[in-house]
Order: structure tokens, then C-alpha cells, then sequence
């Protein structure tokens, strides 16, 4: 959805970072996204593409790596995937409270991964 | 940052490791803190485009207005209509204009309390972007979440957008007095924000005849 705005933001650290670096280009950016977020990595590549249009970055090879969604258990620790309960909807397999497949507990059960739009690492040329 | 190894062809890899939604979330923590600070509680009003937000907080802060001191911060792609609207003779009132953005973020709100004289302020709406999806990535840091829906938008508002009224404390169902002619059924909405959150406290209102709000303000904690 705010595809656009978290592109601007990506967009704007890349190119500042490259000219610390004083590069004269960046040859590849890669993206950490996580499943649970808002953001369709189809719409990032697209924005990061037209935004890096005439820089430094324009001829960039943009890597996006999806994130899954994890659960992490306090009480037995578990740490996995969430099993989706056959009378829930797609789309409340996104909501919390979450219930921990191993030992049933909704207490504790925090999300491990798949909230993250990381900007992991660039490749440059100096 | 770090600089990790320099291979053949003198490409560097630049380790950056910035998670951009996660800067958004610490900056709502900070705002969190300066509003205690301050001794001012916030409430982020949310809900869909016309649902009654203006509407629904203009209210709101005539009735709290006699008791607390009130601060309005309103969100809007392009225009100050909104503001302008809730600028009363006790009320401040911030514009941010977001320009292209689908949703209020921490750093906006950041900058908007400093445009606000918090010693004079006791209690803080925060309008956000007319949206159901984006605004519920994005904390701002306020203390209670109050989302606006209306029956004019439909039967299955609450179901095609859960997110949204997972994190909601209280939800107005508003336009109540168009309930009939839409022929939509505002217990059915009630019903709807329960199976997804059973916390969230909703009301039926009407901004237009007056109903419902002294219920919203009771379920706010006021
Ligand atoms: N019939 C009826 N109309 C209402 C009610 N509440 C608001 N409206 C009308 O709905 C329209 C939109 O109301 P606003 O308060 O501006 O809605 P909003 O959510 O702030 O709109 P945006 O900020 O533009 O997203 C206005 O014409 C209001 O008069 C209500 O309870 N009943
Ligand atoms: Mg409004
Ligand atoms: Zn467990």
C-alpha cells in the first residue's frame, strides 16, 4: 500500500550511502521483507526501479528476500511457523492473539519474524 | 556500517542492516514518551475516507473541551479544511499535510507536537489519512487507537479490513441515522469488530444527530 513512501525512504539511504562511499555506482541492493508487512515486493522493485532512473543506483540488480512469518513460544519454546486453525479466514491467520501450535498456549507467543523491511547490504564500485 | 570485503573488480559490500519500519515504530516510542513527559494523552483517530473522523473529534472536544484543554493534529494529503474545521477559540490546532502519502508517521506527528504548546494541553486527537490499511503499520505513538467507520461504506468494511480494528481500543460505528436507507445493520458491524478483537470497545454514533457521544467518550476512559 505504502509501497511508494518505504521506496522513497530505501531509495533516499542507498543513494546517501553510495556517495560516502564514494561510489561511482551500485551494482546490487538487497532487501530483507518480511510476510506479515503491508508491502508487495513487486510494487518496491517497481518504485526502487523508477526512483533509481538516472543515478547511481539505475543499473543496480535490486535482490528483495521474503521474510517468513515466525512465531517464537515463552512457555515451550517453539520456535516455527503458525499453524492456520481450518475455521479461521486468510485473512485473521494475521492476527494476534496467536496460539502456540506445541503446547496451545496464546500467552508469551511473540512474532519472531515477518514485521521487517530491511535494507540488508549494498554492492558498489568505487 | 561496516565495510565487509573487497572482492575482485573493487565491488565493496556495504553492510547497512536499517529496517525501515522498524525506525517508524522506535520514533512512535519516542513521541510516547515526550507526551508523558508532557502529561498529555493522545488518541489516533483512524478510519476510511468521509467515515466522520472531523466530524466525530469536533464533538468530542466540545463535550471534554469544558473539562481538559485540547489539542487537535490533523492529517491530509494537500489542504487545511480539516484543521480549520476543529480550530475552536480553546482548541490548537496542527496541519500536517502528508503531500502523496497514504498515511500520518511517527516523524510527521514528531514534528507536529513541537508546532503545538503542550503546557497548554491536556488531551491530544490526532487525525489520521482517511485509510484502512496503511495507517495500522504505522504507530504514532498515541495512547489509544479510535477507528470511525461508517454504515455508509457498506456491510463489510470490518471484515475486509481486520487489521485495522485488531489494534482499535474503541471503534465508532457512525451514521447510524443512515442505517435504514443503507440498509446496513450496525449490530452486524458490532458483531464484525468482535470476532476480530473482543477488547475493542464499539459504539453506534451519530455525528449528525448527536448520538452516541458521551458513549464514546465513556469507552475512551474519560
Ligand atoms: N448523515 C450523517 N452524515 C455524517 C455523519 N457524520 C459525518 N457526516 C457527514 O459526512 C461527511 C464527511 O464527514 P467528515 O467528518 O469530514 O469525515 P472525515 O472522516 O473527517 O473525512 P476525511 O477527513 O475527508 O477522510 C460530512 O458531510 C459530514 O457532515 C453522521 O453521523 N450522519
Ligand atoms: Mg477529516
Ligand atoms: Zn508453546
Amino acid at each position: 500500500m505504502h509501497d511508494f513512501y518505504i521506496s522513497q525512504q530505501i531509495a533516499r539511504e542507498v543513494i546517501k550511502k553510495a556517495k560516502m562511499e564514494k561510489a561511482s555506482q551500485v551494482t546490487e541492493i538487497n532487501i530483507k521483507l518480511g510476510e506479515l508487512t503491508h508491502l508487495n515486493p513487486d510494487q518496491l522493485m517497481f518504485w526502487l526501479k523508477q526512483l533509481f532512473r538516472e543515478t547511481l543506483a539505475s543499473g543496480a540488480k535490486i535482490i528483495i528476500a521474503k521474510v517468513p512469518f515466525l512465531i517464537k513460544c515463552k512457555n515451550c519454546g517453539y520456535e516455527g511457523k503458525l499453524q492456520m486453525s481450518k475455521d479461521y479466514d486468510y485473512y485473521f491467520y494475521f492476527l494476534p492473539p496467536f496460539s502456540c501450535p506445541r503446547c496451545g498456549e496464546q500467552n508469551g507467543v511473540e512474532i519472531k519474524s515477518g514485521r521487517e523491511c530491511v535494507l540488508e547490504k549494498i554492492k558498489i564500485r568505487r | 556500517m561496516r565495510i565487509v570485503k573487497p572482492d575482485e573488480g573493487e565491488v565493496l559490500d556495504i553492510e547497512l542492516e536499517e529496517d525501515f519500519l522498524k525506525r517508524n515504530k522506535e520514533l512512535a516510542e519516542e513521541n510516547r514518551l515526550f507526551l508523558d513527559r508532557h502529561k498529555v494523552r493522545a488518541i489516533d483517530v483512524m478510519g476510511s475516507i468521509g467515515s466522520g473522523k472531523t466530524s466525530l473529534i469536533q464533538l468530542l472536544t466540545s463535550v471534554l473541551g469544558e473539562k481538559f484543554k485540547i489539542g487537535v493534529v490533523a492529517g491530509d494529503l494537500t489542504t487545511s479544511i480539516d484543521a480549520g474545521r476543529l480550530e475552536q477559540k480553546s482548541t490548537q490546532a496542527v496541519q500536517i499535510n502528508t503531500g502523496k502519502e497514504c498515511h500520518l508517521d511517527a516523524s510527521l506527528v514528531k514534528r507536529a507536537l513541537q508546532n503545538l504548546d503542550l503546557k497548554e494541553v491536556d488531551i491530544i486527537f490526532i487525525e489520521n489519512v482517511g485509510n484502512l490499511i496503511c495507517p495500522a503499520e504505522f504507530p504514532l505513538g498515541a495512547h489509544q487507537r479510535l477507528v470511525v467507520v461508517s454504515v455508509t461504506e457498506g456491510p463489510w468494511m470490518v471484515v475486509k479490513h481486520p487489521y485495522i480494528f485488531a489494534q482499535a481500543d474503541v471503534v465508532a460505528i457512525n451514521k447510524i441515522d443512515l442505517a435504514e436507507a443503507m440498509e446496513v445493520s450496525p449490530q452486524k458491524l458490532i458483531e464484525d469488530v468482535a470476532k476480530i478483537n473482543p477488547d475493542a470497545k464499539s459504539i453506534p454514533v451519530s455525528c449528525r444527530q448527536n448520538k452516541g457521544i458521551r458513549e464514546v467518550i465513556e469507552a475512551l476512559g474519560f
